[in-house]
């Protein structure tokens, strides 16, 4: 049996945040009642084809978005419900997470999510100063973040995520000292920090082309990043991905699954999947998910067939993300070469510079190698002759 | 053979844009020997940069046959000139073939410096000229005003003119008329030895080269030894014959006045070169017709393929541009900073404007080319005297007792509002102030003495952005003249970068080394470490910007399940890694290279 982790997407938020160019806006009610008729309809379907293919099984849920805190409770209830329907069980990690922004949580809300099996809930957290937060355009304070996640705890949740941002605009090293302790403080599970990154077509994009925005520099940036690794490591959380922290036994099962080429299958306008060695997306055309959801072969775009070379590819450049990095006997065991034989040259310079690391026969990114992972990764795609 | 009598050989003249080859065409429709079918808008532009530039590169022929009011048939041998001043000495020769010259003035302009540096040439040879005033259909048109101009400013009479629009054909019949009752006949004896002038040739790989020429004496048929008097290369001629529109017509033989082609198996167009004397080699005339030179090239610089596996593409392409092109020099150099590639030699900067565009649409190359470079004369302490056209092999300033720089004589004609704005741009220039004509109340011709490397890079964007688009340029090489000159070394992390140097004025050493770092420094990414960019003369640092170190380089963000997103963005990554060029440990973008050859004027 093969292990499938399950992705569902919300698009929907109350506005728009200023940095944000992912696929999600602000609707009215019933567009969002559509929406949620139709992505039952393409987990119904899904799930149909996933009980005849066989062979797989439900690893984990993880409902993102957008805001998907932004539904109504039952709304939630009724998405995961069809879930357990259409594929016959229930995610054999029990990890169900539901991605939250703490504007719009309520106690009425947070029960629904309990009795529908969400048993993981990540707070868009971003920041504890509410000047940083007006500015990034979020549309909640700290103080109701601070209140969501104390309802959570207080409705029984045991796996809490915060979601932090680095590299703000006006943000100084001590709004970021003074938002990891707070989030410390309250115990949290799990911590992702994330960097800032001024995505084409965002407010943000424009206004640092007109020279509006005064961010930190890059060297302020990483002393931002290198003291959450420092403070995140003391309170005994474990640097688990480049980004992400956790207590023990509490890393977030189903972004592993992303990064070790573990099947998934996105449901939902524009997500993806990566299934039977193909990559592809649904559309990112509301009406045309709209009236097509229940023929998800009709709305899947983008189909990519993952080579060996770039399935190689891939299982370094997302492998190395993680903190255990790659494992050279998984690599032959996987594509029948030795990791050396088809990356000896590129992962002796790597190693040279200082980017990379080999303990106990894993490839691992070094403290430096962090700082300039996309460099390291760049030296892992393979020029196209040899494909 | 076609009495003398009934043959006109004749050229257009004009500034670009003014509607010469709008004019070729309609005469050439209205001599009726096409129909409109095979009527290719523009007939004598044949090349599609030409046409996009609106100007005629290389010169061509054509002839028509034309009926006069008194029923009589005339030849017209039409010759096209190329409008620009690179082309200055093709321009002559093609003058040197005929008899008179259409002069057309643009209705709305008037008269530019194009127009009056052609108008001399013409003049030199002893051309009649009619002048034509065309675009009189556009509203800004003023004829009459610019009759005025022709008679104060060439002194031509203008009364007659005639006043056309060659767009919509108005009027053109009249030219035709005034063509066979103005410009005189040909003269030249049929029986004397055989002298024909080489004005313009065209390799055809079937054919070989296709001379084209027009017979001053004599004749010449198949079976004629060929000897090209400068080339002193012999052939035996293959085929003779009359160059219709955009075919060729073969004939018997061209005698004395006709204009016409030549074919002889002839592998290298360098052994026919614009200018030069055809004689028959069993019956020689005593001399070469007057006024031919060996072409050389002005403006020098060094073209790289930016893909360095395509350095053999990029010399079969120049091989090919070569056949057709006895101007275009190129000898192979080698680069540490670009690896393989050439040095070329053109006949100014429009003309390598040109080959660099057709290396690149025509053969598909991309192309890092360097700062473009005059022929400097050195005189070294110990007596030798060299000529410089490559920065690298400028000797040890030790060795250097005086350098000289080409100068030339140029011509700017100006809206009397943009005059200041213009003298300020010689003066920054190192123009020497000659003098200043009113050719009307509101427009001035300004001579200045400017040293040719001011000039090659972008001093014709300068004054046309100085002057709002309206002032022209015409120049003319004058010759040397002594100059304080240094040559700039731009230094990549402590590596001298051999691509990046040239020479230049000291009064400008500093001023220019500045900038270039400073563009440098926007071009050249950040490494994992700090690199100093330098400017210096010799071991003197004379400017230093440091590209900071690269503290990240990191996507820690959470793009889900969307890997294509992340690979696609290192594939760029990759990609852009690949256009990289090597400097020492630092890695250069092409286009650093090309940045620097644009350098704001303000």
């Amino acid at each position: 049996m093969k292990n499938l982790a399950l992705y569902l997407h919300v698009p929907f938020c109350l506005r728009k945040c200023r940095y944000c160019d992912f696929l999600s806006f602000s609707a009215d009610a019933s567009i969002k009642r559509d929406y949620v008729e139709a992505l039952k309809r393409e987990i119904e379907a899904r799930g149909r084809w996933f009980r005849e293919k066989g062979g797989y099984r439900l690893y984990s849920v993880f409902i993102g978005g957008g805001t998907p805190s932004i539904l109504e409770g039952g709304q939630v209830g009724e998405l995961l419900s069809s879930v357990w329907n259409a594929f016959g069980q229930k995610p054999m990690t029990n990890e169900v997470t539901l991605e939250a922004n703490p504007g719009t949580i309520t106690q009425e809300k947070i029960r629904c999510w309990k009795q529908a099996g969400v048993t993981r809930v990540s707070v868009g957290v971003q920041a504890a100063q509410n000047i940083l937060l007006k500015r990034l355009g979020r549309v909640h304070t700290w103080e109701e973040t601070l209140e969501g996640i104390q309802e959570l705890r207080c409705a029984g949740f045991r796996s809490i995520s915060a979601d932090l941002m680095m590299g703000l605009p006006g943000q100084s090293l001590e709004d970021w000292t003074d938002t990891l302790a707070k989030i410390l403080a309250m115990g949290v599970e799990h911590i992702s920090c994330y960097s800032l990154i001024l995505e084409e077509g965002t407010p943000f994009y424009r206004e640092e082309a007109a020279g509006k925005l005064s961010l930190p520099s890059d060297e302020e940036e990483r002393r931002m990043y290198h003291t959450a690794v420092r403070q995140l490591a003391a309170a005994g959380y474990r640097q688990y991905e480049i980004s992400n922290f956790a207590k023990p036994g509490y890393a977030c099962l189903h972004n592993l699954c992303y990064w070790d080429l573990t099947s998934y299958l996105g449901l939902g306008l524009g997500a993806s999947s990566y299934l039977e060695g193909t990559r592809f997306q649904n559309t990112n055309d509301m009406q045309n998910y709209l009236k097509n959801s229940q023929y998800p072969r009709s709305i899947q775009e983008n189909c990519t067939v993952v080579t060996q070379a770039r399935e190689m590819e891939e299982y370094m450049f997302l492998g190395l993300r993680r903190t255990d990095g790659v494992e050279a006997d998984s690599f032959r065991a996987r594509f029948g070469a030795g990791v050396e034989s088809v990356y000896g040259e590129a992962l002796a310079a790597l190693q040279r510079k200082g980017f990379l690391q080999f303990k106990e026969g894993r490839i691992c990114l070094t403290e430096l190698g962090r700082d300039f992972a996309n460099q390291v990764f760049v030296e892992f795609l393979l020029d196209p002759e040899t494909e | 053979m076609t009495d003398q009598k009934y043959i006109r050989n004749f050229s257009i003249i004009a500034h670009i844009d003014h509607g010469k080859s709008t004019l070729a065409d309609r005469i050439i429709q209205k001599t009726g020997l096409l129909t409109e079918r095979e009527m290719q808008e523009q007939v004598l532009d044949n090349m599609d940069l030409e046409r996009e530039r609106g100007i005629t590169i290389k010169a061509q022929a054509v002839r028509l046959v034309y009926t006069a009011e008194d029923g009589q048939e005339y030849i017209f041998n039409l010759i096209d000139t190329p409008g620009h001043v690179d082309f200055n000495y093709e321009v002559s020769r093609s003058l040197a073939a005929c008899e008179g010259a259409v002069l057309v003035v643009d209705a709305a302009q008037g008269i530019e410096a194009q127009t009056l540096a052609n108008v001399y040439l013409a003049l030199e040879h002893n051309l009649e000229i009619l002048p034509v005033i065309n675009k009189i259909d556009l509203p800004a048109a003023h004829p009459d005003l610019v009759k005025q101009e022709i008679e104060d400013i060439i002194g031509l009479d203008a009364s007659e003119a005639p006043l056309i629009s060659a767009k919509t054909g108005l009027n053109v019949e009249e030219v035709l008329q005034k063509i066979v009752e103005l410009i005189p006949p040909p003269k030249g004896e049929y029986d004397a030895p055989l002298q024909a002038l080489i004005f313009d040739s065209l390799y055809d790989s079937y054919r070989g080269v296709i001379v084209f020429c027009r017979i001053m004496r004599g004749s010449i048929r198949k079976g004629t030894r060929a000897l090209m008097m400068a080339s002193g290369q012999e052939y035996e001629v293959v085929e003779v014959g009359y160059m219709g529109a955009g075919n060729f017509i073969p004939a018997e033989e061209l005698s004395a006045g006709e204009v016409g082609y030549f074919t002889a198996s002839i592998k290298d167009v360098s052994h026919t070169q614009v200018g030069d004397t055809v004689t028959d080699a069993q019956n020689p005339a005593k001399e070469a017709l007057p006024g031919y030179k060996k072409v050389q090239s002005m403006v020098f610089c060094g073209m790289y393929p930016a893909d360095g596996s395509r350095y053999q593409d990029l010399r079969d392409a120049l091989d090919k541009l070569k056949l057709n092109d006895a101007a275009l020099q190129f000898e192979a150099e080698t680069s540490t900073a670009l690896g393989f590639g050439f040095r070329c030699g053109f006949l100014g900067l429009l003309h390598m404007e040109i080959i660099q565009e057709r290396l690149e649409r025509e053969f598909n190359l991309d192309l890092v080319t360097t700062a473009p470079g005059v022929i400097y004369r050195i005189h070294k302490t110990n007596g030798e005297n060299l000529e410089l056209s490559n920065p690298a092999d400028m000797p040890d300033p030790a060795e250097i007792a005086s350098m000289e720089e080409p100068m030339v004589q140029a011509e700017i004609m100006v809206p009397t509002e943009y005059i200041g704005s213009i003298m300020e741009l010689c003066q920054n220039r190192r123009g020497e102030y000659q003098g200043m004509e009113y050719i009307e109340d509101t427009r001035a011709m300004l001579t200045y003495h400017l040293p040719l490397n001011e000039i090659i890079y972008d001093f014709f964007d300068a004054l046309k952005s100085r002057s709002r688009g309206y002032a022209s340029f015409d120049y003319d090489l004058i010759g040397y003249q002594k100059s304080e000159l240094v040559r700039l070394d731009i230094l990549i992390n402590k590596e001298p970068v051999d691509a990046l140097s040239f020479i230049v004025h000291e009064s400008k050493a500093y001023e220019r080394g500045r900038k270039i770092a400073e563009k440098l420094k926007d071009e050249i990414p950040r490494h994992l470490f700090e690199i100093p960019i330098q400017a210096a003369i010799g071991s003197k640092v004379i400017a230093r910007e440091t590209v900071k170190a690269m503290r990240k380089d990191v996507l820690a963000k959470c793009y889900g399940g969307d890997i294509s997103r992340k690979r696609k963005l290192l594939e760029k990554q990759k990609e852009g890694k690949k256009r990289m060029r090597q400097v020492g440990n630092v890695e250069v973008p092409q286009a650093a290279f090309m940045s620097v050859l644009k350098l704001d004027d303000e």
